[in-house]
């Protein structure tokens, strides 16, 4: 079996309460301190420890890992730890770890703007030129959010492959672990990524039996994982030992890809979603404030400057972060205490004031 | 008097047109106001009587109008739109009795509180506002014979139209028979006390209408290009805002440049905010959640056009604010506000299209906008809590 770790990294830019009166005042949207409190509580509590581990496995073990760090997590990670991101870098130069491309903002632009998807994976292209000096080649989209569509606009950014949800439906009698062909844009690469194994490949008292699975010999499987959701004491000696008893090998998105050659296509019409935590488009565009929001932006597509570096893109990018209609849900997964209609609220006084300072 | 508390977001139009008339009434009379205090507001705790005329009141120039109050705070946890059905859908772990025996209970404390402030005060009338005062009212009416007065700002037919007849109704009713005068805030009130409420004399309904007090408009800079629909109140079904979110999708169908502030708290807020989102009218609806005086003021002095849509309105202290504030006014006919305000474009509570013709008259029409405003002004001239107080006053004195 050849295994694929990725690790996505992202930081919430978290909503200031925003009134009506508010509209049209020059008042921020985000909450700097209340981002910045959370943002570093989680960077100590998870996100470090992991790329510590990530930093100390890679040099001294057969570890090999890629992974996607969104601009705004980037941000975070320099401000507190410069020196984590030189050594992160070196890691990189080194070949040990591969970066994933995708969106600065973990944005649903690709939803509902080309130009604002577009946008945002340049920004967050220019974001790892200038601080890694590095080019991704594969990419992985907010919450995997993919369609043949999604597959042509991922593969006119640049890009030779990109994670995929898996969804048992469009498999038909296909297996998800190898690799496909889109069939929206030619060359592109698909990897499905298994969102139910890393529950019990990182639960110490199980990631043994999963290594005996022998229905997954000589199959590609992606392993993804969210820091903020992975145990704070992982069972790396556990995970590194079984894939040497089994004579599995860890491989790198593009390594897999070149290894792993297919010409069976994975025909998606439709934008679908399956996160590394198991969530589908349901959970962020599927009830009425949420829709409702998301047309709201989408009406604001065209009137928005299209310079990469404008403040109002950034605003806008930022606000359509997948964790802002998350936040937006109804079934009661988010630990926000902001509730889903005053999140609503605040949101759409942010989109009226994007409004007034675009016309 | 027996008031309902110092004027708060719990008791809104009540709270002010009680402060107002206490203040008129102790410039002519002897006035001792047993009111409820429920911890959280900023006025004085319980039990403690202030008897402001021997503090000292050089200070302050409004004090010698109240030279001759005594306020007496009781704590009380009832408010006077306490609806448990209401209220019971943000907490499931009590049930619509539970809630209902709270609220009983909440009512005899305050009721005997009550009782017991006034032992030792000298009297001659108790006058008593709405449904929490009452029970106190008719047992100091019982126990000491002096006559009683009840002053009806809203009934349990205005803010209950789920429920035929609550408790509280029993209550109202008790007091129109049992009481000696009753003061209506409008002609629409008393219609309703006296055709709801078993047999009432209409002999002893006086239709006294509220005051206005002008509020202070800022000049504010409005930052939208659209115009401004206002809607200001509690966002329950007495006020009508479902009906407003369908007013709304008339208008927005002729004159999209135009957008929807709905000003106030209530439990249909989380439902208004879905069915908004539902109908792809959020980018032109503003909820603003409750909002103080300040704000308010804010929002007349940008709103294009203030709509009262209400189900069953007794005054609505809120339209002669728009009004004052220079705001074209379109009312519901089942509201008192609709009699003093002879410019008001005005439909019944269910003729959606009514409402949105006259929305749209005075969006498109400035000559329209200009009549309803101004001839508001003039008749505004007349609606002053001192004119109000005096007829009081006057329905006070002829007591037999």
């Amino acid at each position: 079996m050849d295994i694929c770790f990725v690790f996505n990294f992202h930081c919430h830019k978290y909503l200031n309460q925003y009134s009506f009166f508010d509209i049209g005042k020059n008042r921020q949207y985000f909450d700097s301190k209340l981002s910045d409190t959370t943002n570093l509580k989680n960077l100590t509590d998870y996100q470090l420890p992991l790329l510590e581990a990530i930093e100390h496995l890679t040099t001294k073990t057969n570890l090999k890992c890629s992974l996607f760090f969104s601009g705004v997590f980037l941000e975070v990670l320099s401000q507190h730890h410069p020196e984590m991101t030189r050594r992160i870098g070196k890691l990189v130069d080194s070949g040990k770890i591969e970066l994933l491309g995708g969106t600065y903002y973990n944005s649903l632009a690709c939803l509902y703007s080309h130009d604002a998807f577009k946008l945002d994976i340049k920004k967050h292209a220019k974001a790892l030129k200038s601080i890694f000096n590095y080019k991704a080649n594969c990419f992985t989209n907010s919450e995997n959010i993919y369609s043949n569509d999604i597959g042509r606009q991922i593969k006119s950014a640049g890009f030779k492959s990109t994670i995929a949800p898996a969804v048992e439906w469009y498999l038909g009698s296909n297996n998800c672990h190898q690799i496909f062909q889109s069939d929206g844009a030619r060359k592109l690469s698909l990897l499905l990524a298994d969102c139910s194994i890393s529950k019990f490949l990182f639960d110490s008292s199980r990631s043994s039996t999963f290594f005996m699975d022998d229905s997954l010999k000589n199959k590609l499987v992606v392993v993804q994982a969210d820091p903020l959701h992975l145990p704070k004491n992982m069972p790396w000696n556990k995970i590194l030992s079984g894939i040497k008893t089994r004579k599995n090998q860890l491989l790198s998105i593009e390594e897999a890809v070149k290894i792993h050659q297919t010409k069976t296509t994975y025909h998606i019409p439709h934008p679908l979603a399956l996160n590394c935590s198991g969530l589908d488009l349901s959970y962020f565009i599927e009830n009425p404030i949420q829709k409702d929001i998301f047309d709201k932006l989408k009406s604001l597509k065209n009137e928005l400057p299209s310079k990469i570096d404008s403040k109002l893109q950034a605003d806008q990018l930022a606000l359509s972060d997948s964790r802002n209609f998350l936040n937006l849900s109804t079934k009661a997964i988010s630990k926000e205490t902001t509730k889903p209609h005053d999140h609503y609220l605040n949101m759409m006084n942010m989109l009226t004031d994007i409004e007034i300072r675009v016309s | 008097m027996i008031g309902p508390g110092e004027p708060n977001a719990l008791n809104s139009g009540l709270g002010i047109a009680a402060d107002q008339i206490a203040k008129y009434l102790a410039t002519r009379t002897e006035l001792t106001l047993i009111q409820p205090y429920n911890g959280d507001q900023d006025c004085p705790d319980s039990g403690v009587s202030i008897r402001v005329k021997n503090a000292d009141l050089s200070k302050f120039d409004e004090l010698n109008l109240m030279s001759e109050l005594t306020k007496v705070n009781v704590r009380a946890g009832i408010t006077p739109y306490f609806y448990p059905y209401l209220e019971i859908q943000n907490e499931e772990e009590y049930t619509l009795e539970e809630e209902n025996d709270v609220a009983k209970k909440e009512l005899q404390s305050f009721t005997s509180q009550v009782l017991s402030a006034s032992q030792g005060i000298e009297f001659d009338v108790i006058y008593a506002h709405d449904w929490t005062a009452i029970p106190a009212g008719m047992k100091l009416k019982e126990k000491t014979k002096k006559p009683l007065v009840v002053h009806m700002h809203s009934l349990d037919y205005d803010r209950n139209s789920q429920l035929n007849q609550s408790w509280i109704h029993g209550i109202e009713q008790a007091s129109f028979k049992e009481s000696d005068a009753i003061i209506s805030v409008s002609d629409y009130t008393a219609d309703v006390i006296t055709h709801n409420y078993g047999d009432v004399k209409t002999s002893k309904v006086h239709t006294v209408y509220n005051g206005n007090e002008a509020l202070t408009i800022p000049k504010v800079k409005k930052v939208f290009k659209e115009k401004l629909i206002l809607f200001v109140g509690r966002l329950t079904g007495q006020k009508g805002p479902n009906v407003f979110l369908d007013i709304a999708e008339k208008v927005l169908q002729k004159y999209p440049n135009v957008r929807f502030v709905l000003a106030g708290q209530g439990h249909l807020m989380s439902g208004l905010i879905l069915a908004v989102a539902s109908k792809k009218m959020g980018s032109k609806f503003h909820f603003t959640g409750h909002i103080d005086r300040e704000k308010l003021a804010e929002l007349y002095s940008i709103a294009d056009v203030y709509c009262m849509p209400s189900v069953s309105e007794p005054f609505g202290l809120a339209a002669l604010e728009a009004a004052q504030a220079g705001v074209p006014v379109v009312l519901s006919r089942q509201s008192g506000a609709a009699e003093v305000l002879p410019g008001a474009l005005c439909s019944d509570h269910w003729d959606v299209d009514g409402f949105a013709r006259h929305i749209l008259a005075i969006l498109k029409n400035k000559k329209t906008q200009k009549k309803v405003v101004d001839s508001n002004k003039v008749a505004l001239k007349e609606l002053t809590w001192d004119n109000t107080a005096k007829k009081i006053l006057e329905v006070l004195n002829n007591i037999k």
